[in-house]
């Protein structure tokens, strides 16, 4: 348990901030990862399809694909599912 | 609406109330826990300067109040671990429940989802400070337990000493008299140490059974991983 994320639900943070275009920086600040490992994931979701990368001027902005979707909706239905399965906390 | 999108709404809602009863119940345990922290605390030190006065009185070396010393020490130390772990635990929680608490019914399902990640993150990160917590709960629990016990066997002793049954002194001569004022108080003290014993033991349960409940969803969200890698190598 040494990673707090795991790979596929900072994939899904980023598809989901992405849905309207946002920067580099923003990105990294709200999924709270660093500038190395943000480009990583963001150049691994753009090389499958999920994000493409829009040119605004002199910045870059990213964008999740219809194609991100289907990941977005899994992914949802299934941690919600996990959640719901295992009888809560409750005092 | 379609009925399917009706139902959906309708789940993402019951979670939504799970979820926040939840969140409000771990909240709460982080806060009375972070309340008897500073109790076991300023108990355990209470109990040091109570000791202390005792044996500068007495003027001679005694076992008991030494042996109530070194109690006294352990609950201090206990208590002040205690509330560094409760308050590490807090502040994640605190952060969560206000994004939470700022969103508007009804909670949007990814927006829930995003919370149920936040969670699952903050177990993984806080999981070893949380079965701490079990622990420093149960020894905080077995020592306020066991001063309590000494501060029935105090009150048991000074009746003891007497001549008489305790009643006796205290119809005769009020509770200001030696023996009813050792009396009341051991016994006053008997209960306190002896309630925050038994809550202590039940924080424990508490936080145990928080804990499995995350242990078993980290353990389902780990078999989610295979349908999710599959799905984003399809993409």
């Amino acid at each position: 348990m040494a990673e707090r994320r795991t790979p596929y639900e900072i994939y899904w943070e980023i598809l989901i901030f992405c849905r309207t275009p946002r920067a580099f920086t923003s990105i990294i600040n709200r999924c709270d990862l660093n500038s190395k490992t943000g480009q990583e994931y963001l150049d691994f979701l753009t090389g499958k399809g999920y994000l493409t990368a829009v040119k605004e001027g002199e910045r870059t902005g990213y964008t999740s694909t219809p194609r991100a979707n289907e990941y977005i909706e899994l992914f949802t239905r299934l941690y919600q599912s996990v959640f719901d399965k295992i009888p809560g906390f409750k005092l | 609406m379609s009925p399917a999108t009706a139902e959906n709404l309708q789940n993402v809602n019951i979670t939504s109330q799970n979820f926040a009863s939840e969140l409000q119940s771990f909240f709460a345990l982080c806060l009375m826990n972070l309340v008897f922290g500073s109790l076991a605390m300023a108990f355990g030190m209470q109990f040091i300067v109570t000791a202390v006065l005792v044996m500068a009185e007495a003027g001679t070396f005694q076992w008991f109040p030494v042996f109530q010393v070194l109690l006294g020490w352990a609950a201090a130390v206990v208590g002040f671990r205690w509330i560094l772990s409760s308050a590490k635990i807090l502040k994640g929680v605190t952060k969560i429940r206000r994004e939470y608490r700022a969103m508007e019914e009804p909670v949007p399902a990814e927006a829930l989802t995003r919370l149920i990640v936040r969670m699952m993150a903050h177990y993984r990160e806080n999981w070893k400070a949380i079965w701490r917590m079990n622990l420093i709960s149960t020894l905080g629990g077995c020592i306020f337990f066991i001063l309590g016990v000494l501060n029935l066997f105090e009150g048991i002793s000074a009746v003891l000493a007497g001549s008489g049954p305790a009643y006796v002194f205290i119809v005769q001569e009020g509770l200001t008299s030696g023996i009813g004022r050792t009396l009341l108080i051991s016994f006053f003290a008997a209960a306190i140490n002896l309630t925050i014993g038994v809550v202590s033991l039940r924080f424990s349960s508490w936080f145990r059974r928080y804990a499995r409940a995350w242990d078993r969803r980290l353990i389902e969200a780990s078999h989610t991983e295979e349908a999710l890698k599959h799905a984003m190598e399809q993409g």
